[in-house]
């Protein structure tokens, strides 16, 4: 989520915005990337050359300035991507220096392996291929974790004991748990063999709807929204499909499986085969990556429109635009993040469908 | 507002090199890995696995009771009509004893009043024949006492005994005459 603080600590004191311009300039450099330096102190420029003939910025020169920061691709993905630190209210007055000594609001992930993205563990500075350092989707990723085994195990407890389910915890989860064991997997993997695929399949429902989940609390981040962690998670479903078919069939069988039996005549039988295993096996491929690709780009493009939606809130500090036009950014804005709650339930619910479609395909010939 | 260029200021954004949204770091990959296999075994261990034989074992219990529940319901319904059927029999009964106690007051009263008719037919034909019986010697006495008398008189009267058989003759005609009479 965004760090909403600092727009609204400008807003407030939109009277000394002019004032403190060469502050807020340095802010600008201290606050984004090292990439967005260059835009920014063209925009410095700007600034500087207005101040000087008018004393004040004028109301488009602010929004241009508030733009570059706030509505940058870089700070809006600075936002939605992993990085090496925890956003958090610029109030609380955590900030650190990176390595390029720029200052930033938030609390740094310490760097338990001494590796950073200077010195990499594999690769260089210019190149890094494997950092090796605790990233914020890492330790995101770790929390969901934790958080599952211990609610879960505590379902566990409460349902061994035979007791009939009490309260709205025991109720909620049951109800996640039953809907996926028997709406979702048994239906798609088939009554027969179900059962061994349960444990995966639910593992990955919850595994990405708490992920999803943990992207809507505020300064926090949806790993989800990072093709690395949904390619992995694709991969394993691959896998599993793979391996579950292979097991099943063997691995000739499991091939032929991939081409639908047709009643055709030898010789055409002869020429369509082949084509048909390719463009069959090249499906195989695409589903899964599909899978991967459908989950990352649902979750980063839900997070960088909310990104977009909160950073208006920093474009229009300091002018009088601000009054009229932020309780519309609030409510778009909450209204959006009401659906992603609701998209962030329906792509672990669609992650896992088509998982299980796919392992009960793998199971059946075509 | 004309200032306001949007589009030059995307053109700005878009030439910022760290947003890639495609990035996709290795270690990031390698630790989902390593923590989506490891969250799988844990909770495959420790709360899939007794969460599923808890759920089919309550699903089992449910089953079971509802089976059993139907099993009670149609024992009570089966005892129910039983209990009906007897209470149908027990009613059929008891009107039949009442028909029958009905019947058997009808016929006491139809015999007791036939026997107490034929007693007073009998009682009447009796005192008629008493009557009868009393008319008839009363009759004879009668005539048997005025003959004699009528005899002795005449016999007086005449200064001679009739014989036995003009005697006899006298008393039948003059029995025959009262009779006539």
């Amino acid at each position: 989520m965004l760090n909403v603080d600092d727009h609204n600590h400008e807003a407030k004191d939109p009277d000394h915005h002019g004032d403190d311009h060469a502050q807020a300039d340095q802010d600008h450099g201290h606050d984004d990337h090292s990439h967005a330096e260059a835009d920014l102190n063209e925009t410095a420029h700007v600034g500087h050359d207005s101040h000087a003939e008018s004393g004040k910025l004028t109301m488009a020169e602010q929004f241009q300035a508030n733009m570059n920061k706030h509505l940058s691709v870089g700070h809006l993905m600075s936002h939605v991507q992993d990085s090496y630190y925890f956003d958090c209210p610029q109030a609380l007055g955590f900030s650190f220096e990176d390595e390029h000594g720029h200052e930033h609001n938030g609390i740094e992930i310490p760097s338990i392996t001494g590796f950073t993205k200077e010195t990499p563990m594999i690769g260089t500075a210019e190149k890094p291929i494997f950092i090796g350092r605790l990233s914020k989707f890492m330790v995101l990723e770790l929390v969901a974790a934790v958080l599952l085994t211990v609610v879960f195990v505590w379902l566990a407890k409460k349902i061994k004991s035979g007791d009939r389910p009490k309260g709205a915890i025991w109720n909620l989860l049951e109800s996640f748990v039953v809907y996926i064991k028997d709406e979702v997997v048994k239906p798609a993997v088939g009554e027969h063999d179900y059962l061994r695929f349960l444990p995966f399949l639910l593992t990955m429902f919850f595994f990405i709807l708490a992920l999803n989940l943990l992207g809507m609390l505020p300064y926090l981040g949806a790993a989800t929204g990072s093709l690395a962690v949904t390619a992995v998670l694709a991969s394993v479903t691959f896998a599993v499909v793979c391996g579950s078919g292979i097991q099943k069939m063997g691995f000739a069988g499991f091939l032929k499986a991939q081409v639908p039996a047709m009643d055709l005549p030898p010789l055409m039988k002869m020429f369509l085969l082949p084509l048909m295993f390719v463009i069959e096996i090249f499906g195989l491929f695409v589903k899964h990556g599909v899978l991967a690709i459908r989950l990352f780009a649902n979750m980063l493009a839900g997070h960088l429109v909310l990104a977009v939606f909160v950073g208006f809130f920093g474009v229009l500090a300091g002018t009088l635009a601000f009054y009229p036009v932020a309780p519309i950014v609030l409510l778009g804005s909450v209204a959006f993040s009401a659906m992603e709650l609701f998209v962030a339930v329906l792509q672990a619910y669609v992650f896992t469908f088509l998982a299980a479609l796919f392992i009960g395909s793998a199971q059946h010939a075509h | 507002m004309s200032q306001f260029a949007l589009n030059e200021c995307l053109l700005l954004a878009s030439s910022d090199a760290t947003a890639n949204p495609l990035a996709a770091p290795i270690d990031l990959a390698l630790w989902t890995l390593v923590v989506f296999l490891g969250l799988m075994f844990v909770l495959g261990k420790y709360a899939w696995k007794p969460i599923i034989e808890g759920l089919n074992a309550r699903e089992k219990g449910i089953a079971d009771n509802i089976e059993s529940a139907a099993r009670a319901q149609e024992e009570a319904a089966s005892s129910l009509k039983a209990y009906e059927a007897k209470m149908a029999g027990a009613h059929d009964e008891a009107a039949a004893l009442i028909a029958e106690a009905r019947s058997d007051a009808a016929a006491a009263k139809e015999k007791l009043m036939a026997e107490a008719n034929e007693e007073a037919n009998r009682t009447r034909q009796k005192a008629l024949a008493d009557v009868e019986a009393a008319k008839s010697a009363a009759v004879r006495e009668l005539a048997e006492s005025s003959v004699d008398s009528a005899v002795s008189l005449a016999s007086n009267i005449v200064g001679r005994s009739l014989k036995k058989e003009d005697h006899a003759k006298l008393i039948e005609e003059s029995v025959k005459r009262f009779a006539g009479s």
